[in-house]
């Protein structure tokens, strides 16, 4: 079920208001039942490859924890990894190593016989595979007791807030929450509501409108040259940021109204003044998962290294977490070039620690804020290209003119007598869509910190005319036929 | 050696890697309490920790830190193991 | 949490839903009204049929066919009938059932009914094409059915799940709403000198053959189910006392006949016509199909080839306005072949 669809609102309506009237001891079964519905609304048959990892878990999970010695404890862990990464790979790498295969063997001058996999990756395997397997490694370090109850362990898999696209949680922060008994709060309510409307607002209407924009460039970038390819990079970032963190905002709402308490995923990361402060800002509960369980035991265990055993996890980690997106080169250059980019960091800091003291405060901040927006816009060509050979060429292009040496057009060339248009769209929709970016920025800026309690001062009916607005322009200016979340095919 | 010695010790090795003279640990001192302790110069700390007390840590005891306080204890049992 | 308090939130969540409600409920409102009273393109003429704004002598309906190849004015001064080219660009006879049938109902003063078919006329279509259109009407009766019949999940839920028709609403319904309001503002009467007729200023594309080399050929669909309403269709206009003329127009036919044959067509409409006793006029061979520059597409006609080709049909239809009526199954013209 996606998100944002009106079965979703039905059903969210009823099982939050099932959940505060039915008695504690069957909640769980009802937000695990509910969970199993969501899920089985996409394909039915892959709820059985969730069952299976769930079974391996909480029996590996048990075992790790009353097994005698290092040795067995470190077995049943790699057990269970290699269930849960075995069957990530399956299904969504399978035809990539595969592609690697056939064109090793044809250097070689073979062909390669082993059959393609045409199976559809399963909805959020990425995600929930990644939350299982910090549970057992939560366990296996001793931070975390082994979950006895099978249907709360379940749960914790499957909880449907966080089901499909995350925020990635750790077995300390949900596991207790669902054996408490939870009370309805009007603060959650209204908390959770407010969240869960401006990430409908977020999505429906910034992402989905930037993204009719950015799509019809890269569906076919090679026709064009220098403004569009620019902007369409642009706007993509701003894109996948409402796209995403919308998302987790209805996944917190969600949760939040009915009482559980979700990490969060973003934190302002346009803000953000150095890539390595960027990863501490964007998709906050993956990189924290890589930060904990692959970053810190390799460059532990590679420290003898020095700096470069620093340089060596990070390229790591960052490879491998770009691949967890998707099984293509692009995602993993994505990742090696903010592996670089941190690095490189690391290696400066000292360096750069001086130069900012050479320039006026306020210019250093700003142009460090600048840089890094830039940096990552071009590191997202390659996340949104479908092959590297089309992110080149949008970098190429960036700066290009076209043919008749412009580098301002837009529109389609006049063919056929069609209207010219604005990288697809009419001139109002996509001066309209353009205006989303500032006042995207705007409530950002409104929504923080103080100004939230500030506005929680104001007048009831101002406050009410507020929300009357954001819910009339997610109806009318929302976009709505089936767009799915970027982060979905993860 | 002495706890406080050991703080002493480590207020100095952090002051130089942390890059910042202003650093005062207390037992009770967590990565959030500094802006440069981090994950990435965490590890440089270890490293420093490490060669300045001449011993090893294990990964177990590197992850399973929660504050500077349970560093010094880990550091403590090293120096003068329990007989 | 006090007892108080409990009210008193419970109070504004009740009282900021019915609020809301009544207030997306009266822009849902503002916004369809707004809308009916849009004359642009293809809502206005949606909105002037279910408005019962226009009653003239002769009706045109067909898709962008005889959007652009009916010149109605031209028509008009040959017949001395008032004329309107109703034709709704994407749209076939399934969907526009209905807006024929609200036609029907109050129209005093047509006498002849023209529809303009193609080769996707009879096929059955399952998704509605530009539900923008008509999201205004959805309480009609006359359209809701023949939407309805289409998609029926989708036009139930927009006509009974209250505010669901937002989501498929598109720029397209509200530039209407914008385009509605400033006539509502400015009390601006309608200034169609075209009577729906939307001349194509335009030449064939030169890689037609080309392209038509890579298109794949296909049959001409007929659905029997269509073939049938069309035909209830028909005889319900002959009992409101009108004449229904049906009409192929002018195809492009070397370049139709490498990608499909139109004889099923032809034999569908010759035998709609015996049956039910109206007049069926086929151009689909006559000599305008060999002239190239009066086509935009290989079944568009141009400016050009649409006054040409009015031209002829008005001098068709006199011969049936000037023909002694009998008793309204006299004409039962099989394929009148215009050989001019």
């Amino acid at each position: 079920m996606l998100f944002n669809s009106f079965g979703f609102l039905v059903f969210f309506i009823v099982v939050t208001t099932l959940f505060f009237t039915i008695p504690n001891r069957f909640r769980w079964s009802l937000l695990l039942f509910a969970s199993c519905f969501f899920y089985m609304f996409f394909k039915p048959e892959y709820i059985l490859i969730l069952a299976f990892t769930i079974v391996v878990d909480y029996f590996a999970g048990i075992l790790i924890e009353s097994a005698e010695g290092q040795k067995r404890k470190q077995f049943f862990l790699i057990m269970s990894l290699v269930a849960n990464i075995g069957v990530l790979a399956v299904f969504k790498y399978y035809n990539f190593i595969n592609d690697q295969v056939t064109g090793i063997a044809r250097l070689l001058g073979y062909a390669n016989h082993i059959p393609y996999l045409i199976w559809i990756l399963p909805i959020g395997l990425s995600f929930h595979t990644f939350q299982a397997m910090s549970y057992t490694i939560e366990v296996y370090r001793g931070n975390q007791k082994s979950e006895r109850h099978f249907g709360i362990y379940s749960l914790y898999v499957m909880f449907y807030p966080q089901l499909v696209s995350g925020p990635i949680e750790r077995p300390q922060n949900m596991l207790h929450q669902f054996h408490e008994e939870k009370h309805f709060s009007y603060e959650n309510l209204f908390y959770g509501l407010q969240r869960i409307i401006w990430g409908i607002f977020k999505k429906v209407v910034i992402a989905d409108r930037l993204a009719m924009m950015v799509d019809y460039i890269y569906k076919d970038p090679y026709p064009w040259h220098g403004l569009p390819i620019l902007l369409a990079v642009i706007l993509f970032a701003f894109q996948i940021y409402c796209d995403f963190s919308g998302y987790s905002d209805i996944a917190v709402g969600t949760a939040r109204v009915m009482g559980y308490k979700l990490m969060e995923n973003f934190n302002y990361p346009f803000r953000s003044r150095n890539i390595t402060e960027f990863w501490r800002r964007w998709h906050i509960s993956l990189y924290s998962w890589f930060n904990d369980y692959l970053f810190t035991p390799v460059v532990i265990n590679k420290r003898a290294w020095g700096s470069w055993g620093v340089v060596f996890a990070l390229l790591v980690t960052f490879s491998i977490s770009g691949l967890w997106h998707g099984a293509n080169w692009t995602f993993i250059l994505f990742g090696v070039l903010h592996g670089l980019a941190v690095s490189y960091e690391f290696l400066t800091k000292k360096y750069r620690k001086r130069w900012s003291k050479k320039l006026p405060v306020f210019l250093y901040g700003r142009l460090s804020i600048l840089i890094t927006f830039c940096y990552a816009c071009i590191t997202w060509i390659f996340f949104r290209s479908t092959s590297v050979h089309q992110a080149v060429y949008m970098l190429k292009n960036l700066f290009k003119t076209n043919a008749n040496g412009q580098y301002f057009y837009l529109g389609v060339a006049e063919i056929r007598g069609l209207p010219s248009t604005y990288m697809g769209l009419p001139f109002w929709q996509f001066a309209g869509s353009l205006m989303l970016i500032p006042f995207l920025f705007f409530s950002e800026w409104l929504l923080s910190g103080d100004n939230m309690n500030r506005f929680r001062t104001f007048p009831v009916y101002l406050r009410w005319a507020a929300f009357y607005i954001i819910i009339l322009s997610v109806l009318i200016l929302g976009v709505f036929d089936t767009k799915q979340f970027i982060y979905f095919q993860f | 050696m002495q706890v406080e010695n050991i703080l002493q010790e480590l207020n100095l090795i952090f002051r130089d890697i942390l890059d910042n003279d202003k650093i005062s640990l207390s037992r009770t001192t967590t990565a959030d309490d500094l802006e440069e302790w981090d994950s990435l110069t965490h590890i440089q700390l270890v490293v420093a920790i490490e060669k300045k007390f001449k011993i090893k840590f294990t990964a177990a005891e590197i992850q399973g830190w929660k504050n500077v306080g349970e560093m010094c204890d880990t550091l403590q049992n090293k120096l003068s193991p329990k007989t | 949490m006090t007892a108080n308090k409990r009210k008193k939130y419970t109070l504004q969540i009740i009282w900021f839903t019915i609020l809301g409600s009544i207030l997306i409920w009266l822009v849902d409102g503002a916004i369809q009204i707004a809308v009916r009273h849009s004359d642009s393109e293809q809502t206005g003429k949606v909105n002037k049929v279910m408005g019962h704004e226009i009653d003239p002598g002769i009706m045109v309906f067909g898709s962008s066919v005889g959007e652009v190849g009916i010149d109605a004015p031209e028509i008009a001064s040959i017949t001395n009938q008032s004329v309107y080219n109703c034709c709704i660009d994407g749209t076939r006879y399934m969907q526009y059932r209905g807006i024929i049938d609200e036609f029907d109902s109050y129209s005093k003063n047509n006498k002849y009914v023209v529809m303009v078919e193609s080769y996707l006329s009879f096929e059955k279509i399952q998704a509605v094409n530009s539900l923008d259109r008509y999201l205004a009407y959805l309480n009609n009766g006359n359209l809701y059915n023949s939407l309805y019949a289409m998609q029926p999940d989708l036009l139930w839920k927009c006509r009974y799940v209250p505010f669901y028709k937002f989501i498929p609403a598109s720029h397209v319904y509200y530039k209407n709403a914008a385009v509605g309001l400033k006539r509502l503002m400015h009390h601006s009467k309608d200034t169609d000198s075209l009577m729906g007729y939307t001349p194509a200023y335009k030449t064939l594309d030169p890689d037609l053959d080309s392209l038509i080399k890579n298109t794949p050929h296909f049959d001409v669909a007929i659905d029997s189910a269509v073939v049938g309403n069309y035909i209830q269709t028909i005889e319900k206009l002959q009992r409101s006392g009108r004449k229904v003329v049906l009409i192929l127009p002018p195809v492009l036919n070397k370049v139709i006949k490498q990608v499909t044959d139109l004889g099923p067509l032809r034999n569908t409409l010759t035998k709609i016509a015996q049956q039910t006793g109206s007049v069926f006029y086929d151009f689909s061979n006559s000599a305008i199909c060999d002239r190239r520059d009066l086509f935009y597409n290989r079944t568009h006609l141009n400016a050009t080839g649409s006054a040409f080709f009015s031209k002829q049909l008005a001098d068709s239809m006199l011969t049936i306005m000037n023909a002694p009526i009998a008793n309204g199954t006299q004409l039962s013209n099989a394929a009148v072949s215009q050989e001019k």
